[in-house]
């Protein structure tokens, strides 16, 4: 039987397991837009994005989310969440983003709500099927790994990793670079991961939820691309 | 602090200007060519060239049922060194069937400017919203790109009480990049839009936004959908005027298009 640490962990690689089947890997959230126009082409320019992502876009939007979910799910505080949720949704501008968000969230409480009765999970999936609140991932993931029982800082280290991994997995697949280059940027952001983390906890609040000009554009630009591998 | 509020009235159909009030350095003026149009537009005139440190402006708009408003401003808002900051509050109030479109010219933040401005909108059931916003990265040929120290505008428009968008234009040079891939990359004008029209497409809107926006060379943009009867524009530019008039354009296009919807309705009832 494990204890509680190592069951923890078992959760939190589970859950941030790029392959659990949510469909993390068909979204580019703007990649695929990047790479057909040239912008992101080698090794040094995805690395650059992905540090970007992480420090500018995930950190200030997604990971306050998650940040503040823990919070409340932890207090079972379904005001609070719903709040959140809506709050995810409204700041979202790029369509393929907002509804990609959407997919991942209602499929991961999909596969928790056959796993755990947490009261508070149920009723907000009820929610969530009743159209009575969005269900983005991030509400989502916070609320999950708080009900599991899960520490912030680990939860933050493996919502950040899952992202990374995603977009590293398409960088390879798309520029295209090697499976060598692709671990290589991945083992040198854990460093990154760990900073972003730290600063999630303690940002500015004016910049919560942080507009990125030129990702929103690619993100947008992605729906009239010719050609696309990708759903965002 | 200077302070300016406009409300709106309905007369003979017609949108007239009922309570306005100013400070200085403001004064508002009616600039509606056609007298029959239902659609009232005035311009905000000020004598003062921009923000100083401490400035503080408050505005108040309410858009009263059934009229229609579009309030315009008549230069670039530059923002000077503020070591301890200026700041600006704008509440828009749309109540129902009533139309609000605003596309200030661009924010120019120079060197040492430290600005915090929001913009709450309320939208009623049925009401519509045009809104834009335009900033420069500072006074660029005179070698002053992202030397202010922090720009800061929060937009959060609701409808019918509930949260339906944000925007978080948050600049602070000494945290970001901006060179760097996701913010501004090559460009140093940045322009956000939104449009929530349900009496129109929002395909058409999406239409009309894309083929005004092509035209024009050396920017970047996006439009996407933000619900079924709302989207928004994006826009990274090298020019503020040229961000300017092209979102004027459209802006005018959606002005047209709630007058002549208007007109329709009027006719109607005079039938």
């Amino acid at each position: 039987m494990a204890n509680n640490k190592q069951k923890i962990l078992l959760e939190l690689l589970h859950i941030s397991d790029p392959t659990l089947p949510i469909g993390g890997y068909s979204h580019s959230n703007g990649l695929e837009t990047y790479i057909q126009q040239n912008v992101v082409r080698d090794v040094e320019s995805t690395r650059e994005f992905v540090q970007n992502m992480l420090l500018y876009n995930f950190k200030y939007n997604d990971g306050v989310f998650v940040r503040d979910v823990f919070r409340y799910g932890l207090e079972n505080n379904l005001e609070a969440l719903l709040e959140l949720d809506n709050e995810a949704h409204a700041l979202k501008a790029p369509m393929e983003v907002r509804d990609g968000s959407l997919k991942l969230g209602t499929r991961l409480l999909k596969i928790y709500v056959r796993l755990h009765d947490y009261e508070v999970m149920h009723v907000f999936f009820n929610k969530v099927k009743n159209k009575e609140t969005p269900g983005h991932f991030a509400v989502v993931f916070g609320m999950i790994t708080a009900l599991l029982g899960a520490e912030i800082k680990p939860v933050l280290s493996a919502f950040y990793y899952n992202a990374a991994v995603n977009m590293v997995t398409n960088s390879v697949k798309l520029v295209p670079l090697g499976q060598m280059d692709g671990q290589d940027i991945l083992y040198k952001m854990h460093d990154l991961i760990a900073q972003v983390v730290d600063e999630t906890l303690i940002l500015d609040e004016d910049m919560r939820g942080l507009c990125n000009p030129a990702f929103d554009i690619r993100c947008m630009q992605h729906e009239t691309l010719y050609s696309r591998l990708y759903m965002s | 602090m200077g302070q300016y509020s406009v409300e709106t009235s309905l007369y003979r159909e017609v949108t007239i200007l009922k309570d306005t009030f100013f400070t200085p350095p403001f004064n508002v003026v009616e600039v509606r060519e056609d007298k029959s149009n239902p659609l009232l537009e005035v311009m905000i005139m000020s004598s003062s060239p921009g923000f100083f440190n401490h400035d503080h402006y408050k505005i108040d708009v309410n858009v009263k049922k059934e009229t229609l408003l579009n309030i315009q401003t008549q230069s670039y808002q530059r923002v000077y060194d503020t070591p301890d900051g200026a700041r600006q509050e704008m509440n828009v109030n749309i109540e129902e069937n009533a139309y609000f479109s605003h596309l200030p010219h661009p924010s120019v933040p120079h060197k040492g400017a430290i600005f915090n401005s929001k913009n709450t909108i309320n939208l009623a059931a049925n009401s519509v919203l045009v809104w834009g916003e335009i900033l420069a990265c500072g006074r660029k040929l005179n070698g002053e790109s992202f030397a202010f120290i922090k720009y800061n505008s929060l937009t959060e428009i609701y409808r019918e009480g509930k949260l339906f968008y944000k925007d978080n234009l948050y600049l602070k040079p000494s945290a970001i990049d901006f060179k760097s891939i996701g913010q501004y990359e090559e460009f140093t004008y940045q322009a956000n839009f939104v449009c929530i029209d349900p009496f129109h497409s929002v395909k058409e809107h999406i239409e009309l936004m894309t083929t005004v926006l092509a035209e024009e060379d050396d920017m970047i943009f996006g439009v996407s959908k933000l619900s079924e009867d709302a989207c928004a524009i994006r826009v990274l530019g090298n020019s503020g005027e040229q961000l300017f008039i092209a979102l004027k354009k459209i802006r005018i296009q959606l002005d047209n298009q709630a007058n002549a919807l208007r007109k329709k309705e009027i006719e109607i009832k005079l039938i």
